[in-house]
């Protein structure tokens, strides 16, 4: 058997710089709160990094997303690519005091993907889970019915419930917290939705003892109000500090603040598919053909946007321009693709190439409340877009809006961002570009429709391939064609910033979750 | 007020229907009359001629704005956030200067650059060290790199954990931030050898830019002319106050009269819709109907329409009330006029005082509902700022000092709301006989 040992010396000493506990309340202030407890219900950023308190995986992800130890000690390919091996680490107990065994595992994986009412869960990540095998108390075998590589990566995604409690609990249940049993460093105490949650520390950890007596997260969706929060010491911690107000907090003694680049991607979607599209109209009204099915016309739109100005102007430089899916350093980025050059007059002339010399007439839509300055993002790229002759308008709205009206289809130029899961490529390529195919779970927030054999072969070609620097350089290679074809439009990428009184600081995540974990002293 | 114990002074009119006897003169109008009451008060005056300025520059706003901030192509995110008095600059000239260099050969570089400004030409030559750990580059520009010919300079497209020996590195992005001074001679080292050649793109932006205009008042986020805004957003919130004020009134005003002349079930159900509006906070109302029928001009008037109507019936009707009963409404039913011009030619002129005051008080009110729908991003679109949207999206900058944004658009508000204020207590003042001050 030929075991890839993960041995916990491997674990980066940046998480155990943290101090054994000082004992202390930690109030941290998120721009939105949870949308639920159940840690299987919806697999967005604001739940999952909820759940990182409460709940353990089988394999952690450290704060660039790299696969560390959790509760599986060592893991890997046996022999037989198609089955894969998890030692479980030993003498680890729920919140409740019940030892945590491979049933547990075995239990979780079957729940993970199938919760009713589930606006979007983690079925992605356990589809390709043909059938899980108990060996005995500490060890799982996964069979699967092609080889999967990137196996563990999905399962650093799923919180490790128990099944005492989980068998056939309900996503109230959870909320309740009658049944919210994990083993992580923290307990779930209290759930008032909208306004806090309250969790206390799990003196049975098995790892790093809880540097806090309680956590308590609470949700304050205006930035100056967050911003506010932290300057009158009512909270320690806050995230997503407003651009507009680094540069002052910089120089305030009474804010420490710490930054990093996050896996998210913010571009826009063109609906490419449809011969007529909703949002795009002659000049003046008409119907028009769909002008963003000519690869000419989202060439120009790429080049129309000066993504410098972007990032300068609109984000004070706080985010890194974009050409492609992740940044730099990350698994499966290209290095033949740079960021597209600003260029105005050969996006006119592409337009006039493309037959619409005299533009036409499109709305942009866009979240106002989920990106990084998404709303001024959209304005700013509406006036480039004016500038190439196109006649803009913006709707910004809410996002509990705009993503179901983004899901059907109704617009034809979007703004969306997308934060890689696994920190590799393959997450938004499978997600954004792949074509769009319900069973497979492909191409799930393809809301463009770009679809191309091409790129899809590629795409499964390297899903299916073992050998890492094999499949990076596929992951490439398939970026490589969808920048090609203009199937979205990348315009930058967010670096979060986080607020913490002076005696902390925290360490930056590009996932962009806040942790009670990476809250640490100030060095 | 007159001292109603003074017989010796002229009789009272209770009523107001004369002027002091004084002030009177025979057959004077009764616009005269108020228009000569209403200068009694200093302040009304002052709040007249400043909504008189406000209407002016309202309607002349695309005629005296220095620039249409609802025109896309007009606005410029380059120049945003730009404090008070800023200039409007044309770009500088920028150039993408491409060194391209190989550590295994000393002596001249191949420099390709585009643009013809701040440099006219650029020679250099590179000397790597044995080891190619570190290379030293010297350029030579022409005219010479100053302060004055070049803004900013930014260097990229070091290999992976090389240095440079100027400047300073981003802090997440990977070029390097490096004085003007500092680029005709700098070293690029990297302790694990250079062994690829790699392509070093120098960005060098120059100074010089033409004035356009100048930005009185500072832009927004998003490079507008805050005084143009201002302009034109006075002209939104005039227009949706006024239009909004005469759909209600004629609604409001109609159903009150009916309600009061018909009396019985008609006033019953009239009034009962009004007081279950009333019981609404307008501002609820408002929002509940905007989400529904979505944003824009029309739509907020529409909205603004419905959340007043009820104010004037409900005054119609009360003063309407009284009127019904003369004599001289009995007088036109013996004449066996109509009843529409019973109720509007006879009735409606003597309950028109009340109305015009509520009238002029609403309008401040319908703006101020406007600004406050706006600000909570459901008024106007995005890309046309009212007054209200303009403070919203100004409120993001208030911490990091740029208050111009907010500040601005919150007193031309301001200043508007009170003007009408004033004009409307006055008003009321001299209309309302119970307040008259006949001294």
């Amino acid at each position: 058997m030929s075991l890839r040992k993960f041995a916990l010396a491997a674990t980066t000493a940046l998480v155990l710089t943290a101090p054994a506990a000082w004992a202390e309340d930690l109030v941290i202030a998120v721009a939105s709160e949870a949308t639920s407890m159940d840690p299987h219900f919806h697999n967005t950023g604001n739940n999952n990094q909820i759940m990182r308190h409460i709940y353990d995986r089988l394999i952690n992800q450290g704060p660039n997303q790299e696969l560390l130890p959790g509760l599986a000690e060592s893991w890997g390919p046996t022999d037989d690519p198609n089955v894969w091996e998890f030692n479980l680490r030993q003498g680890v107990t729920f919140h409740d005091g019940t030892p945590f065994t491979a049933d547990d595992v075995a239990f979780t994986l079957g729940r993970a993907g199938d919760v009713p009412n589930s606006p979007s869960g983690f079925g992605t990540y356990t589809a390709d889970i043909a059938s899980v095998e108990v060996i005995d108390d500490h060890t799982v075998r996964i069979h699967t019915d092609a080889p999967v590589p990137l196996m563990a990566n999905n399962l650093s995604t799923i919180s490790i419930v128990s099944r005492a409690h989980g068998e056939g609990a309900t996503t109230e249940q959870y909320n309740a917290g009658d049944v919210a049993i994990g083993t992580g460093p923290y307990r779930q105490t209290e759930y008032v939705p909208g306004d806090r949650i309250v969790m206390e520390a799990n003196p049975d950890y098995w790892g790093e003892a809880p540097a806090w007596d309680t956590v308590t997260v609470r949700p304050i969706s205006s930035s100056a109000s967050r911003v506010a929060a932290l300057l009158a010491g009512d909270v320690d911690v806050i995230a997503n500090v407003p651009t507009a107000d680094i540069a002052q907090l910089e120089d305030n003694p009474d804010v420490s603040l710490s930054q990093g680049v996050s896996n998210r991607v913010i571009y826009l979607h063109l609906d490419s598919d449809r011969e007529q599209t909703p949002m795009i109209t002659a000049i003046g009204g008409g119907d028009i053909e769909n002008p963003l099915l000519d690869q000419r016309v989202r060439e120009a739109l790429s080049l129309a946007i000066d993504r410098e100005a972007i990032v300068e102007e609109v984000m004070e430089g706080i985010a890194i321009p974009a050409g492609q899916l992740l940044p730099e350093g990350f698994f499966g980025v290209s290095d033949n693709i740079d960021v597209p050059e600003y260029d105005p007059e050969r996006a006119q002339e592409l337009l006039a190439e493309a037959g619409y010399g005299d533009g036409f007439a499109v709305t942009l839509h866009g979240p106002n409340d989920r990106y990084i300055n998404d709303a001024a993002v959209l304005q700013a790229i509406a006036q480039m877009f004016s500038r190439i002759g196109l006649e803009t308008q913006v709707d910004a709205m809410p996002r509990s809006v705009y993503f179901g009206r983004a899901s059907d289809l109704e617009f034809s130029v979007m703004l969306v961002g997308w934060g890689s899961g696994t920190g590799e490529a393959s997450s938004p390529l499978r997600a954004l570009i792949a074509t769009n195919n319900p069973d497979l779970g492909w191409g799930a927030s393809n809301r463009g429709r770009y679809s191309n054999p091409e790129f899809d072969a590629i795409l499964t070609e390297a899903l299916q391939t073992v050998n890492d620097a094999e499949r990076e350089a596929l992951l490439a290679q398939a970026t490589e064609i969808a920048m090609q074809d203009i199937a979205i439009i990348p315009t930058h990428f967010q670096v979060n910033t986080w607020g913490t009184r002076p005696d902390l600081q925290y360490i930056p995540r590009t996932d962009e979750y806040t942790l009670a974990i990476g809250v640490v002293p100030a060095d | 007020m007159t001292d109603i114990a003074d017989t010796s002074g002229p009789p009272v009119d209770p009523l107001g229907t004369a002027a002091a006897p004084e002030k009177s003169v025979r057959g004077q109008s009764p616009w005269r009359r108020v228009a000569s009451d209403f200068v009694e008060s200093w302040v009304a005056v002052l709040g007249l001629i400043l909504l008189l300025i406000i209407i002016f520059v309202a309607v002349m706003a695309p005629i005296i704005s220095p620039q249409n901030p609802y025109d896309l192509n007009q606005i410029r995110v380059e120049e945003s956030r730009l404090p008070p008095g800023a200039a409007s600059m044309t770009t500088p000239p920028t150039q993408d200067i491409d060194v391209a260099i190989d550590p295994t050969v000393a002596g001249p570089l191949s420099i390709t650059f585009n643009g013809e400004a701040p440099f006219a030409s650029v020679t250099g030559e590179a000397t790597p060290n044995e080891d190619a750990t570190s290379i030293a580059v010297s350029l030579t520009f022409d005219p010479p790199a100053t302060i004055e010919r070049v803004a900013r300079v930014r260097v990229d497209g070091l290999p992976r954990g090389a240095e440079l020996s100027i400047g300073e590195k981003h802090s997440f992005r990977s070029f390097w931030e490096v004085p003007t001074e500092g680029l005709s001679q700098f070293d690029i080292t990297d302790a694990d050898g250079i062994d690829a050649p790699f392509t070093l793109e120098i960005e060098a932006v120059g100074t010089e830019g033409e004035v356009l205009m100048t930005y009185w008042l500072g832009t927004d986020g998003q490079g507008r002319d805050m005084l143009s805004a201002i302009f034109y957003g006075l002209e939104i919130s005039l227009r949706v106050g006024v239009l909004s004020g005469i759909f209600a009134l004629a609604i409001g005003m109609s159903m009150g009269l009916i309600a009061a002349y018909y009396g019985g079930r008609i006033d019953s159900v009239i009034m009962r819709i009004v007081d279950i509006q009333l019981s609404f906070p307008a501002i609820l109302v408002a929002l509940i109907l905007l989400a529904i029928i979505g944003r824009g001009v029309g739509n907020v008037i529409l909205a603004l329409i419905i959340v007043q109507w009820a104010y004037y019936a409900r005054t119609t009707r009360s003063a309407a009330l009284v009127e019904r009963n003369k004599e001289y409404v009995e007088a036109a039913r013996c004449l066996a006029l109509s009843t529409p011009r019973v109720l509007f030619r006879h009735i409606l002129p003597n309950c028109m005082p009340p109305l015009i005051v509520i009238g002029t008080l609403q309008v401040a009110n319908a703006i101020a509902l406007e600004a406050t729908l706006s600000f909570l991003g459901i008024g106007m679109p995005l890309t046309e700022p009212s007054l209200g949207l303009l403070i919203a999206n100004g409120f993001d900058f208030m911490l990091s000092g740029r208050y111009w944004i907010s500040v601005f658009p919150g007193v031309a508000l301001l200043i508007t709301i009170i003007a009408i204020n004033l004009v409307g207590d006055q008003l009321r003042d001299i209309l309302n006989p119970r307040l008259r001050r006949d001294g």
